[in-house]
């Protein structure tokens, strides 16, 4: 079950903002999806299959430490420019 | 009183990397223009993705052995979900083990050092991250009028570079301790040579303090490694009153306000905080072998603990002495280059320790190499420290020729030469002096024989006459032989 | 303009330029004018660049009358699915959030494609950031089915399947988070190819769930697809997930007869083909006869096919969807509008409420992802789901890897339903991420696995998948090839 609480936690952790309507809708569908995802608690944690998923690498086979520059034009995405500065929305 | 329980948690950022953890943008970030030392890695491009810098494992793994921390066999990296504008992807590619889990997949967990004798901090946890960008809040006053923004700016320049954080148990009761603590991790990064902890904002300090069975209080936003002793006992006195009151202690976060030097309660956290850590899966596992560690253990520049030892043993050098040479690493290898100039540890020692860091301030040195701010280097002390000893020069006027020095950089006989300071050393052109003052005092030489303080009377007459400037060891044995002679 | 160049393949198209049988300036014409007649209909492209196709193709041109070397994939026209970075090159990600967003740079795979002389006319039209299954969730609307304007392309990378079913492009990539490019293919009857977690470099591919998905090529023909694999695929220094051995090299398997392509594959081990039966049957009928027909083409060759099943599948969808969701709430956090975006001015604003506001134009269907991720991912509720969703994923893993002891191939539906209406599904979510049920399993796995077209029901095309074990696209292609021989199906719809 997800709560109106739950929802508003997760509006606001998201950053994205819910009109009431918007919120009805999106609780509805939500709540559905979330448990459809319960099938998820048949499975027992401490069964112990713990088949690798993840891609390992050794330490030789990183990044060197070099510097090289981006050669790239930044220009086209600076909309919110600032002499030189990204002018982003005030702190407080 | 309750007992005080002070944490830190250290940021310190791998400045001597060439590139950042995640790019091959510059890791010094610092005096350039805004945003022109990024890429799309770093300014969080849709579609980058990170490519982990192999010798940032090499230096975090370094702090973690010399630390004393139990290091991971596999390595792991981990998003910390929030939202903030000096965070280009907003989460932060960081390393996370959840709470009560035996996974060790930090650089490295459960250290700790012994700072000074007897008492030991237990280090636990250390982490490798990626610093954020910065943010103006305000344009200069000259630009602006003034007036603060309706907006922020952002520097993405900083964005992507290494940092280490080493979390601490909270061992300390005394914001005293913390200072010693702290000198000593500066000390070590020095050494390990991977952090010049000099540069403005390299090594940042957040706190943690509870006093009795209090809440945790997070104390973050101090400047400088000295504030965060004042911070403390700001901190502690706060605490301790509201305990008087019989007022509770809120667990909170609060900000160093470095003007008024108080902390203040945060505003920003206006909500729970809720980092949504989970795996970074762009980032492999990366196994550490033991063999890496072997290696890069054997690899390890000395350490200070390690290299005062050895001051003590090999150059019979006081606890004290090779106590303040070891602190900084730049002292402590210009005394040795000088020793291997003038096989003379004691008198070179006490140069550098009572006269030469007289004129080092460390708070003004900005990052810079010592070499920059005084122009003395090993062969300088040398050659001082061998011109007193051989009584070519007494401590005074070679204490005159290290204040030259220091602002040119000459060579002490150089110096020596050019001046009227050399020291009048024939004994003829001694006796010639010793004569005009017997002439001039006989009233003194007649009591020499009631009156042992003759002889020290006329030496300072002597003195006065050649400006000091000859060998007073020499110059009293002439005047005593001479005074015999008169009896 | 005749359709002489219809439904050629990457090796006519280049063969034919360099032996000067046509001019590549005529090719990228013939496509420029196949777009403009479609693609109002068909609505596959996002963008067209149509100048810049043509000066490349006058440079390949006045190369070969030149002399001078050319690319081997020379003259080549394709289409990029629009979350793929292509410098100065629009790239939206069929998003209000990147709509006006040029990207500094190439992906990866973009610049191996133009190092080999590839002709990039445009970029292709998808779900949102991808999340979707029939390139519905678009800002500039739905991509059509070119077989039947009235029914959805499959998606995300619905554009990229329609445009190279409707010749307006010789082949296109796509990406495959949970069955995106596999998907499109079947509904759309062309070759569609997910590779191995960590075969092609993701560097470029604007990120959804990052563990799970890989950039695929479409074709027209399982030869265009094979080829395409060659260039995109390898190690790359600026994907860390990717892997540095040797799984590149594909026979051009075109050449090759299908009796020695069999025996091939027989080579080491008599090579062995599993029906995944228990999903086969829970497929539509019209759907599963034609997966038992294809098996039976392949019995016909001297295949040893038999018939097999997977348990641990019914955790498959719920843990796709928890970790990709997962993923793909931290991955859009970064479009907070500051840095590339629309137009919304900072000043004044305090800078929750203008990130709020600006994240609150994302679509509808990645909002729902966002949340569900965040809630999947927020304390209390990560072991819940999060870690169980890691579980089920290594447990098909694990089974998978079993079941690759025995069988080289497993056989099934690619979509367990045909191609549906526009509009059909839109309103109900979960109905909707039913229809990746069958291709999820390759992505949790990290395997292989391709949609090949086996025929057409009502008007609407079929396809089935094959799936191989890690590294092993070889098999798949070999295979894939002989079937594609022996039912011998449409791949250019030129109905509309």
């Amino acid at each position: 079950m997800i709560s109106q609480e739950d929802l508003h936690h997760i509006s606001k952790l998201s950053k994205i903002h819910l009109s009431e309507k918007e919120f009805e809708i999106y609780s509805m569908q939500i709540e559905k999806i979330i448990e459809y995802l319960d099938k998820l608690d048949e499975i027992n944690l401490n069964e112990s299959n713990d088949y690798k998923i993840s891609i390992t690498k050794n330490i030789c086979e990183l990044r060197n430490d070099v510097h090289v520059p981006f050669t790239g034009n930044f220009k086209r995405m600076r909309k919110n420019d600032d002499e030189g500065f990204v002018k982003g929305p005030k702190m407080t | 009183m309750s007992k005080v329980r002070i944490g830190l948690e250290i940021h310190c950022q791998l400045t001597q990397l060439k590139s950042k953890l995640f790019c091959s943008c510059i890791a010094n970030y610092r005096n350039r223009d805004p945003n022109t030392n990024i890429c799309p890695v770093c300014y969080g491009l849709p579609g980058s993705l990170p490519v982990l810098n192999k010798k940032a494992i090499e230096y975090a793994c370094m702090i973690a052995i010399a630390l004393g921390c139990d290091m991971p066999k596999n390595l792991t990296f981990a998003r910390k979900n929030y939202f903030y504008p000096d965070l280009p992807k907003n989460f932060q590619i960081t390393q996370y083990d959840s709470p009560g889990s035996d996974n060790n997949t930090c650089i490295g967990k459960s250290g700790k050092l012994e700072y000074i004798s007897d008492k030991t901090v237990r280090i636990k946890r250390i982490q490798l991250e990626e610093d954020p960008g910065r943010l103006v809040h305000e344009i200069p006053a000259s630009q602006s009028g003034g007036n603060s923004l309706a907006y922020t700016l952002i520097d993405y320049n900083r964005a992507g570079v290494a940092l280490v954080e080493i979390v601490t148990e909270p061992d300390f009761n005394d914001p005293k301790e913390v200072r010693l603590f702290l000198n000593k991790i500066t000390s070590i990064l020095e050494y390990l040579n991977v952090c010049n902890t000099n540069l403005e904002g390299s090594v940042r300090c957040d706190a943690n303090v509870s006093i009795g069975a209090g809440k945790k209080v997070e104390i973050k936003n101090v400047g400088s490694f000295k504030d965060v002793e004042k911070a403390l006992s700001y901190e502690i006195t706060r605490q301790k009153t509201m305990g008087l009151h019989e007022i509770e202690v809120k667990g909170e976060t609060r900000h160093w306000d470095d003007k008024r030097k108080i902390t203040k309660q945060s505003r920003s956290k206006e909500e729970e905080e809720d980092y949504r850590y989970f795996p970074e899966p762009d980032i492999p596992i990366i196994k550490i072998e033991n063999e890496f560690i072997l290696n890069l253990s054997s690899k390890m520049p000395e350490l200070p603990d390690q290299r005062r030892k050895r001051f003590i043993e090999n150059y019979q050098l006081s606890e004290h002495v090779s106590e303040v040479l070891i602190n900084h690493k730049e002292i402590a290898d210009l005394f040795e280059k000088a020793v291997k100039i003038y096989q003379s540890p004691k008198s070179i020692s006490n140069w550098i320790v009572s006269d030469l860091m007289g004129f080092i301030d460390y708070e003004s040195l900005e990052g810079k190499p010592l070499n920059e701010i005084i122009k003395i280097d090993e062969k300088h002390i040398a050659e001082l420290a061998r011109l007193v000893d051989e009584n070519k020069i007494n401590r005074t006027v070679a204490k005159k020729i290290l204040t030259q020095i220091v602002n040119s950089g000459e060579m002490p006989t150089r110096i020596i030469d050019r001046s009227e300071l050399t020291k009048i050393g024939d004994s003829k052109t001694i006796l010639e002096f010793i004569e005009q003052v017997f002439m001039s005092e006989k009233n003194a030489i007649n009591d020499a024989n009631k009156n042992p303080n003759v002889a020290n009377f006329l030496l300072g007459k002597v003195m006065q006459k050649t400006k000091g400037n000859i060998d007073p060891k020499k110059a009293l044995e002439i005047i005593k032989k001479k005074l015999e002679e008169h009896k | 303009m005749t359709n002489r160049f219809q439904n050629y393949s990457i090796r006519q198209i280049h063969n034919g330029i360099k032996n000067e049988e046509f001019t590549s300036e005529e090719y990228v014409s013939y496509i420029i004018d196949r777009i403009e007649k479609k693609d109002e209909k068909i609505n596959a492209f996002i963008t067209v660049d149509k100048e810049k196709a043509l000066e490349n193709a006058k440079n390949i041109d006045k190369k070969i009358r030149d002399k001078e070397k050319i690319g081997i994939l020379a003259g080549v026209v394709m289409g990029i699915k629009d979350n793929i970075s292509t410098i100065d090159l629009k790239t939206t990600c069929a998003s209000l959030m990147l709509s006006d967003y040029y990207p500094p740079y190439d992906a990866t795979v973009v610049k191996r494609l133009k190092e080999n002389g590839v002709i990039i006319i445009g970029k292709l039209n998808m779900d949102e950031f991808g999340m979707g299954s029939t390139t519905e969730y678009s800002i500039i609307g739905p991509t059509k089915n070119p077989w039947n304007l009235d029914y959805v392309a499959g998606g995300s990378s619905g554009g990229s399947a329609a445009s190279v079913a409707s010749g307006e492009c010789t082949a296109s990539l796509g990406s495959d988070t949970g069955g995106s490019v596999r998907c499109p293919a079947s509904f759309c009857s062309v070759v569609g190819l997910k590779p191995t977690y960590g075969l092609v470099s993701r560097y470029g591919l604007v990120s959804y769930a990052n563990s799970l998905e890989q950039i695929g090529p479409v074709g027209r023909s399982v030869s265009d697809v094979s080829t395409l694999l060659k260039i995109i695929s390898g190690y790359d220094e600026k994907d860390n997930t990717t892997i540095s051995s040797d799984y590149t090299e594909y026979d051009d398997l075109d050449l090759k007869e299908t009796d020695q392509i069999i025996s091939d594959l027989n080579k080491n081990k008599p090579f062995k083909i599993g029906l995944l039966q228990d999903l086969t049957n829970k497929a539509d009928k019209e759907v599963s006869q034609y997966v038992y027909r294809s098996i039976d083409l392949l019995k016909e060759n001297h295949l040893e096919c038999d018939e097999t099943d997977i348990n641990s599948t019914e955790y498959a969808l719920p843990s796709y969807y928890t970790i990709a969701s997962a993923e793909a709430s931290s991955n859009l956090a970064r479009y907070d509008n500051i840095r590339y975006g629309f137009e919304l001015n900072p000043e004044g604003y305090e800078w929750n409420s203008y990130y709020s506001d600006s994240r609150s134009r994302f679509g509808s269907e990645v909002k729902r992802r966002i949340f569900v991720g965040t809630y999947v991912l927020s304390s209390g509720y990560y072991g819940k789901y999060y870690m169980k969703a890691q579980k089920a994923k290594s447990m098909i893993k694990h089974e998978l890897k079993t079941l690759f002891q025995e069988y080289d191939i497993l056989v099934l539906p690619t979509v367990p339903i045909l191609p549906f209406k526009i509009g059909e599904k839109i309103d109900d979510p979960l109905k909707m991420y039913l229809t990746d049920i069958y291709t999820v399993i390759a992505n949790l796995a990290g395997i292989p696995a391709i949609s090949l077209p086996v025929g057409f029901s009502g008007g609407l095309p079929v396809g089935i998948q094959l799936m191989a074990d890690e590294f092993k696209e070889k098999n798949l292609l070999a295979v894939s090839t002989i079937l594609e021989r022996m039912v011998n199906i449409k791949k250019y719809a030129d109905v509309f």
